[in-house]
């Protein structure tokens, strides 16, 4: 079941096309792997949809609903939640009111339903009361994944979620990743570590220049001579 | 006993610019938990003040209808206040919301019913000490049952990261109008009580040197502690009292007190508390 609908969407900064008629959707329970080069449209494309940019064409739907016009809190009470290239939690606050915040749309939480959140990203031993802040990097970012599920969302857009990880902690964060799918919640990955998009993506969509380049089965995709040519610039 | 009464009779002045002093300290500690540097408390105070007295002095309204218009003014005012400035952040939204202020005291400075420049005259001593207190007490009570809320998680998440608040379903816009009008109600109750405990309004009582000695009481309390707010208040309330004997240059203590506080303890007396 489709998810999330984009429509040729475009985006403009200025005189600069940053997207520019740009078609995608992802189905419930599917993880689309969003590559492509600096510069591609990636992040813009995450914050079209969520609000913080606006649309200069295009339509974007969730359900019934259409995003586009809507504003950033409005669209994630809708169901999108997201995660941030460099990680934005609330770092004064304590891991407990991280969580508290990102349920929000849906009320409240009790500590059972916290510390499931953080089991399932592979911080079950965090103190609840610790400040978001204490914890190490990697821990930040799996924190904000439990925050943006904490509001139940239909779609989760991660915005290079494995950005200073180790082989490690990537691996147990592809796992999580698929998780997340595997409990009907669309995944939209962008990420530079194309392995892992490779091992966890049901589908990948390439951007380049706004624009998007290829689209499909993640092995495909990387053979594909148009997308080593622009973004790989050789064969994985 | 005896003694007690001696002394309050000696210092009721100072117990009440204390009590009222704290009451606008925690107003503009509610927009600094929500990280607004809105600096028109001394200006919502003003309108509570001028509105009391007009509505019990002039109009002869019941103390209570004149004192809950008052209150409500404030706050409309204060949420009125929030649109305009919507967009504004930190030193820019300071720098209008002292704009604003300014823009309070001279009309009050123009206007016929506030009295002008000559101030508004032979305002009845309805109000005392207790009702100072109670209302503190009641402010205080307010901000502990608060605590903890949903409400109060938006104010600290919309200081945090505005953006990354609106990304979990956040109004900030909301939380910011909701603030400011919170915060013109809690100094415009801190204006009915000094109207009615003063006998005497001018536009000057309501300038930028009153909210600046606000924004002193906070730095020195704590900026986003209200405990630290009230105790920042009435330790810079009684200071220059207590250094009295040093005639003109008595305030030169509040200056130094506020330079040590930055220097040496930048979280204020909230921050020594926690360590």
């Amino acid at each position: 079941m489709e998810a999330l609908r984009l429509e040729h969407v475009g985006v403009r900064y200025g005189g600069v096309a940053a997207l520019e008629g740009v078609s995608l959707h992802v189905d419930a329970g599917e993880i689309l792997g969003l590559i492509g080069p600096n510069g591609a449209g990636k992040t813009t494309l995450v914050n079209a949809t969520t609000g913080f940019v606006p649309l200069n064409s295009g339509t974007i739907v969730i359900g019934d609903a259409r995003l586009d016009g809507k504003r950033p809190f409005e669209i994630a009470r809708l169901g999108v939640a997201r995660t941030y290239q460099n990680v934005r939690l609330f770092g004064a606050l304590t891991i407990r009111e991280n969580l508290r915040a990102g349920a929000m749309r849906r009320g409240d939480l009790d500590d059972d339903a916290m510390r499931a959140l953080l089991g399932q990203a592979g911080l079950l031993e965090a103190d609840l009361d610790a400040a978001a802040s204490s914890l190490a990097y990697g821990d930040q970012r799996r924190l904000e994944i439990a925050r943006s599920l904490a509001g139940t969302p239909q779609i989760l857009m991660l915005d290079e979620p494995a950005a200073g990880m180790n082989p490690v902690e990537t691996k147990a964060l592809g796992a999580l990743v698929r998780a997340i799918a595997a409990q009907g919640i669309g995944v939209l990955l962008i990420e530079h570590d194309v392995a892992l998009v490779r091992a966890v993506s049901d589908r990948v969509v390439v951007l380049n220049f706004g624009m998007v380049l290829a689209t499909g089965a993640p092995d495909a995709v990387v053979r594909d001579p148009a997308v080593i040519e622009a973004y790989l610039g050789s064969a994985v | 006993m005896p003694d007690f009464l001696e002394l309050y009779t000696r210092y009721r002045t100072v117990v009440d610019q204390i009590g009222i002093n704290a009451i606008l300290a925690l107003s503009l500690a509610v927009c600094l938990r929500a990280g607004q540097l809105a600096l028109a408390q001394a200006a919502f105070m003003g309108i509570g003040a001028y509105v009391a007295a007009i509505t019990v002095v002039t109009l002869r309204w019941p103390l209570a209808a004149g004192t809950f218009v008052a209150i409500a003014s404030a706050a409309a005012v204060g949420a009125l206040l929030a649109l305009p400035v919507e967009r504004l952040r930190g030193v820019f939204l300071a720098i209008a919301t002292i704009g604003f202020g300014e823009i309070v005291r001279i009309v009050a400075y123009n206007l016929k019913i506030t009295g002008g420049g000559d101030g508004f005259n032979g305002i009845p001593p309805l109000l005392s000490t207790p009702w100072i207190y109670a209302a503190l007490l009641a402010i205080g009570a307010i901000f502990f049952a608060l605590r903890g809320s949903r409400f109060a998680l938006a104010m600290q998440t919309t200081r945090e990261d505005e953006a990354a608040s609106q990304g979990v379903g956040i109004d900030t816009g909301r939380v910011r109008v909701t603030t400011l009008a919170c915060a013109g109600a809690i100094a415009g109750t801190a204006g009915v009580l000094y109207a009615f405990t003063n006998f005497f309004l001018t536009p000057t009582d309501f300038a930028f040197g009153r909210m600046e000695q606000i924004l002193v009481y906070c730095v020195i309390g704590g900026v986003t502690s209200p405990l630290g707010a009230v105790a920042g208040a009435t330790l810079m309330t009684i200071l220059p009292e207590a250094f009295r004997f040093l005639r003109d240059f008595r305030e030169v203590t509040n200056g130094i007190v506020l330079l040590a506080v930055i220097v040496f303890a930048p979280g204020g007396i909230a921050g020594l508390w926690k360590r």
